[in-house]
């Protein structure tokens, strides 16, 4: 009986530490298929090769006890050694590494360092489900029942951490209540194994637990400011350079951090005054440059359309600041802002900062708030509008890319009314190489296909340094009338404003096939 | 005979895993949230990868073994084959639960199915050390489906290519396995071929796969 309860036990801890494992790894930076896919894989792998070479365990409680306390300490600073590996990389290695290694082989150096962490998780894994079977001994019946469990405790795991867990903890204190269970499972295998040498270890283990609950708070807090410090350096590290970075990132302040049940909210703050807003890792906006993105979208919108617009539709744009703007336009009579998540809501209509830069525009009388996913929402109204800003962030993931597919286009387009017209966000339409000059992205190619396959023949690509693209109905040739713009609009809007004659439609090379949610492109490069 | 049945279990392991990762990201286009998507599999297919090794050692000895294989390797290509089809059903069901439950159905039975897989190959081989490498190129064929998914598949695939190029795979190793040792029971490589065949036409009709699934899906 007892060795049916550890199998389900141990199984369950360690398809948890594996779930937040793979959570970690995203929010270093990695595309959120790529971490969980490869997570799994070089779990299983690191399961495999402990079994492995956990062949013959003569002493299978002993063994399990020891694989314990190890897996409790490794677990423990998994998260924050994840942290560290990708702020290492990233502050004190890039440019050293970058000097004499190819991009490419940056990141899979980067990524063997981080998923050696993973590895090690899943070796321990595999080396406790070997210690259980032969602990049963050969002829033991109960194998298959053991084996069951194990596969069982899988299964609980993944439901109780992505259902309740990630809900409601974050990444650390997750982790914090799973190694207590191996903690307490280690107790008990204790009592088997009454020495001096594992009662110090365990003694051991547990004064590590409780120093590292006391500390790893504000040592994550320290990593979560290096991951937005900016501070690269450009040689190979020394003992006083990792001093000197310390005490840089050290004197910054403090990350304001928010978790919804969808994503994370970081909010950065640079000066006493100026801040940006991070939603998952990726910039959304700086506070002192709010007006030049959202007026070349508002005023872009209806300059090009030669026609003020009295039903808006806002996808995304939970912040406010796009419907500040609008409120500035005296013809619009409605606004209908849809956002899936009710934190960035939250955040806009109550968070000091936010509301100096939105001027509480989310609590005027002619914005109605959705809260629904977009796809969802397009799917289901019957309304139409006479401008639609969509405003979402950059499709660095497949789960983003869907809201860049042909399928969310063509619901788009029929949302519009007939001289209705669209306007969306697109940071994708040029790269910046490394010698830092500018080229047309391969995202200018898939993006033109995706709108031509939903049907979308009339468009213009806008933007100096923030690319929009523009859209309607009708087949006139559409142009900027700069004389017609406010007067009041900010330098950087009005030179924001020039079409990039790369994306008119007949320069695009429509032979690349088009982003699908059946068939997802990755629009940028993101490791 | 060991050689190929350590390239028989890297294989199947990593077209089981390509499977697992290409059902989950088609559940992404119905169900949303990545992550929930992805956690959910990995829970579900661990789980009904060991109830099909159960399966496999109670039928052992009721049943011809390699029959067994072979049907349960056919039952998978079928689920396998028919899943976009049964999440797109199930994926417009407006009940939440229901959708949920059933949309994970295809990977339930297809994490079912390849579980009886590495039961069979490690009866094959009698020698410990011979089973060992049997489950280190079973982890390692896994470990690598999952890698070439996430870098190489998904990059440049659509879903429906990479599941029909999969089945394709399996039906052919299933009708080099079922010839070589069920020769005398032609009916279950017929069969293969016929799947194997329908697969590689799927796989061309990609394009047009993507419209219908379009227009069912009132896009």
């Amino acid at each position: 009986m007892a060795i049916r309860l550890l199998a389900f036990l141990l199984s369950f801890c360690s398809m948890s530490y594996e779930l937040v494992l793979a959570k970690s790894l995203y929010l270093v930076g990695f595309n959120e298929t790529v971490s969980y896919t490869l997570t799994v894989s070089i779990y299983l792998l690191g399961l495999g090769v402990g079994s492995l070479y956990s062949k013959s365990i003569v002493k299978p409680i002993k063994t399990l006890l020891t694989v314990e306390l190890k897996l409790i300490t490794v677990s423990i600073i998994s998260i924050s050694m994840i942290w560290s590996i990708g702020a290492y990389f990233d502050i004190m290695l890039l440019f050293w590494l970058r000097s004499f290694l190819p991009d490419i082989l940056y990141q899979t150096a980067k990524l063997i360092s981080l998923q050696s962490v993973v590895f090690l998780v899943g070796y321990l894994s595999g080396k406790e489900l070997n210690c259980l079977l032969f602990w049963l001994g050969d002829d033991s019946k109960d194998e298959g029942v053991v084996l069951g469990l194990t596969y069982l405790g899988g299964l609980v795991s993944s439901l109780v951490i992505t259902l309740v867990f990630f809900k409601n903890f974050n990444e650390l204190e997750t982790v914090f209540i799973v190694s207590n269970i191996n903690l307490f499972i280690a107790g008990i295998l204790l009592l088997d194994q009454r020495s001096f040498l594992n009662i110090f270890k365990f003694i051991f283990v547990m004064l590590f637990m409780n120093l590292m609950s006391f500390y790893l708070p504000s040592i994550n807090n320290f990593l979560i400011k290096a991951q937005y410090s900016n501070i690269k350096l450009l040689r190979f590290p020394n003992l006083k350079d990792h001093y000197n970075i310390y005490r840089q990132i050290d004197s910054k302040r403090d990350v304001e951090r928010y978790r919804s049940k969808y994503q994370i909210f970081d909010i950065v703050y640079g000066g006493k005054e100026d801040f940006s807003l991070y939603i998952n890792k990726r910039p959304q906006f700086y506070s002192k440059q709010i007006d030049g993105y959202h007026q070349s979208m508002v005023y872009g919108l209806i300059n090009l359309s030669k026609k003020k617009p009295q039903s808006v539709l806002i996808l995304g744009g939970g912040d406010g600041l796009l419907v500040k703007e609008l409120l500035n336009v005296k013809s619009v009579q409605d606004i209908t802002l849809v956002d899936l998540d009710p934190m960035i809501i939250d955040l806009a209509k109550n968070h000091d900062s936010l509301l100096k830069i939105n001027k509480n525009s989310l609590s005027s009388e002619i914005v109605k708030i959705q809260i629904s996913d977009a796809f969802s929402f397009l799917k289901e109204t019957e309304q139409k509008w006479d401008a639609i800003f969509i405003d979402f962030p950059v499709p660095f993931t497949f789960d983003l890319s869907k809201l860049y597919s042909t399928e969310f286009y063509k619901l788009v387009k029929n949302k519009m009314t007939e001289k209705g017209s669209a306007i969306f966000d697109a940071p994708l339409l040029i790269k910046i190489n490394e010698d830092g000059s500018v080229s047309e992205s391969k995202a200018i190619n898939i993006l033109g296909s995706t709108l031509l396959k939903a049907g979308l023949k009339n468009w213009v690509a806008f933007g100096a340094y923030e690319g929009f693209i523009y859209f309607n109905k009708q087949d006139k040739k559409m142009t900027f009338d700069y004389e017609k713009l406010p007067i009041d609009i900010s330098g950087a809007a009005l030179s924001n404003m020039l079409t990039l004659d790369v994306f008119y439609p007949h320069e695009v090379d429509f032979s690349v096939r088009e982003n699908s949610i059946f068939a997802p492109r990755k629009f940028r490069d993101q490791r | 005979m060991t050689r190929l049945i350590l390239i028989v279990s890297f294989l199947l392991a990593a077209l089981s895993v390509l499977f697992e990762f290409t059902i989950a990201q088609f559940l992404t286009v119905f169900h949303g949230s990545t992550s929930t998507v992805y956690f959910l599999t990995v829970g579900f297919y661990s789980f009904f990868l060991g109830l099909g090794a159960f399966f496999y050692d109670y039928k052992k000895n009721k049943t011809n073994r390699f029959k067994l294989f072979i049907r349960s390797e056919l039952m998978l290509v079928l689920t396998v084959m028919l899943s976009p089809f049964f999440i797109l059903i199930t994926g417009n069901t407006d009940l939440f639960l229901l959708k949920l439950l059933l949309g994970f159905l295809p990977l339930i039975m297809m994490s079912f199915f390849s579980g009886l897989e590495l039961p069979f190959l490690l009866h094959l081989v009698k020698q410990k050390t011979e089973k060992d490498s049997v489950m280190f190129w079973d982890f390692f064929g896994m470990c690598l489906g999952g890698i070439a998914f996430s870098f190489f598949f998904l990059e440049y695939f659509s879903l429906f290519k990479v599941i029909y190029l999969g089945t394709a795979i399996n039906c052919s190793l299933m009708f080099f396995i079922s010839n070589k040792f069920l020769f005398k029971d032609k009916i279950y490589s017929n069969i293969f071929v016929v799947l194997g065949s329908l697969s590689i036409v799927l796989f061309l009709l990609d394009t047009r796969l993507i419209n219908l699934f379009r227009i069912l899906n009132g896009y």
